[in-house]
């Protein structure tokens, strides 16, 4: 079956045609509402967040440049920081960072289109986190997820601040490593 | 005091990329990589990285209704069919005659006095936010107005008043949050005057308008305020 590229979906977005709406949010709804779940843990913050990430997905949809990654990618950071202002305002603590990697691959329930389109790359991210040392995944999903700065790792895992920051930054670096380089010049030393 | 060098950025690059990093060290290290491309390549990278976690979020049947209320939201915010679009194309052209001829006269009023009379102008029509920011050319002299208004639906409208100038110009945003650039019409300048209007949907806090020349050149530009 013919599907429209998530950029397509996006251009029908930004003209606001009601039925462009309603596809690019029936494409998108499941992972930005999960992500919103994960971070703010309140199903009804979750939708506010939900809700607001489209509107502000439809306001900068002109904007959007392929070069500076997917269109999923794209939204669920936009989600990623509305759910932290979020979780800030509303003082929620985190869920537990293994939590969130135990809950499955995020292809779990979704239909044949969007299984197809999230491709093998988050399954292979998966697996290259799961391999990380426990600390190190729990700094990377404390940091990538909440937004939790090094200062806060340090202090909610008891470890000091030069230990939280080695941790995510030997993460990240495996995580590169593991989906290879892309330039000697631009790497981690 | 002498900026970070690059093995101190590199150092810092993963809290970077992951939006963790924190005042000082945060604004010293974004102020290398503005001149640094190595180390700004680096860092996009890592960001290309820490945004595709992101998809490792479980995905979640969100409630019942979600869908249509998503729509109502995002529709809400701008014209919907064509009899508000056609209300919006008119105010546009009512308040530009209006501003216009507003602009025309202020050259000895302040701003200030100016920006009451272009709130009197549109009182009634909506509820929403006017801004006025003065549109300069390269060397800082000023050449005109940007004018928008934050409502329901958003639009800009630009005045230029330049001692030179001809020939049709790139009208380009950049939003704050964004790096892309956009260009959204065009404007035709003689003897360094024109004028030109449209809705847009971009975010107007910061937002950066330049008009390039035929050849490229940012002639003219404007940010519009944060508040």
């Amino acid at each position: 079956m013919w599907a429209a590229s998530d950029e397509a979906l996006l251009a029908g977005l930004a003209t606001g045609d009601a039925e462009a709406i309603a596809a690019f949010v029936r494409r998108f709804q499941r992972r930005v509402f999960g992500l919103a779940l994960v971070i703010v843990g309140d199903p009804g913050a979750a939708e506010d967040v939900a809700q607001e990430t489209f509107a502000r997905a439809w306001r900068h949809a002109q904007a959007y440049d392929v070069r500076r990654g997917p269109v999923a990618a794209w939204l669920l950071a936009i989600t990623r920081n509305l759910a932290i202002d979020a979780t800030r305002l509303r003082r929620a603590e985190p869920k537990d960072p293994e939590e969130i990697l135990a809950l499955g691959l995020p292809e779990q329930g979704a239909g044949p289109d969007e299984r197809a389109m999230i491709g093998d790359d988050v399954a292979r991210l998966k697996r290259a986190i799961m391999e990380l040392p426990i600390d190190q995944r729990r700094a990377l999903v404390l940091a990538a997820f909440y937004g939790r700065t090094a200062r806060e790792i340090s202090d909610s895992e008891h470890v000091p601040l030069g230990t939280a920051k080695t941790r995510i930054r030997a993460a990240m670096l495996k995580l590169r490593s593991s989906f290879g380089v892309k330039g000697e010049r631009t790497d981690l030393r | 005091m002498n900026g970070p060098t690059c093995d101190e950025v590199r150092e810092l690059a993963p809290e970077l990329a992951l939006g963790i990093a924190a005042g000082e060290e945060r604004a010293r290290a974004l102020a290398h990589i503005a001149t640094c491309t190595e180390c700004r390549t680096l860092v996009d990278e890592l960001s290309r990285e820490a945004d595709s976690l992101l998809q490792l979020a479980p995905q979640k049947e969100p409630p019942i209704g979600f869908e249509a209320r998503a729509v109502r939201r995002v529709g809400g915010i701008r014209p919907r069919h064509r009899l508000r679009v056609a209300a919006a194309v008119a105010s546009i052209v009512l308040v530009s005659v209006g501003l216009t001829a507003l602009v025309t006269e202020s050259a000895t009023r302040r701003d200030r006095d100016l920006a009451n009379r272009y709130l009197a102008l549109l009182e009634g029509r909506s509820s929403g936010e006017l801004f006025a920011t003065p549109l300069l050319t390269a060397d800082g002299a000023r050449a005109g107005q940007v004018f928008a208004y934050e409502g329901t639906s958003n639009w800009i409208f630009i005045v230029v008043q330049a001692r030179s100038g001809r020939g049709v110009h790139d009208v380009v945003f950049t939003p704050r949050t964004l790096a892309a650039s956009s260009t959204a019409g065009r404007i035709r300048l003689v003897d360094g005057r024109g004028s030109w209007g449209s809705t847009t949907g971009l975010d107007l806090r910061g937002l950066h308008v330049q008009l390039f020349d035929d050849k490229g050149k940012p002639d003219f530009e404007a940010i519009l305020p944060l508040h």
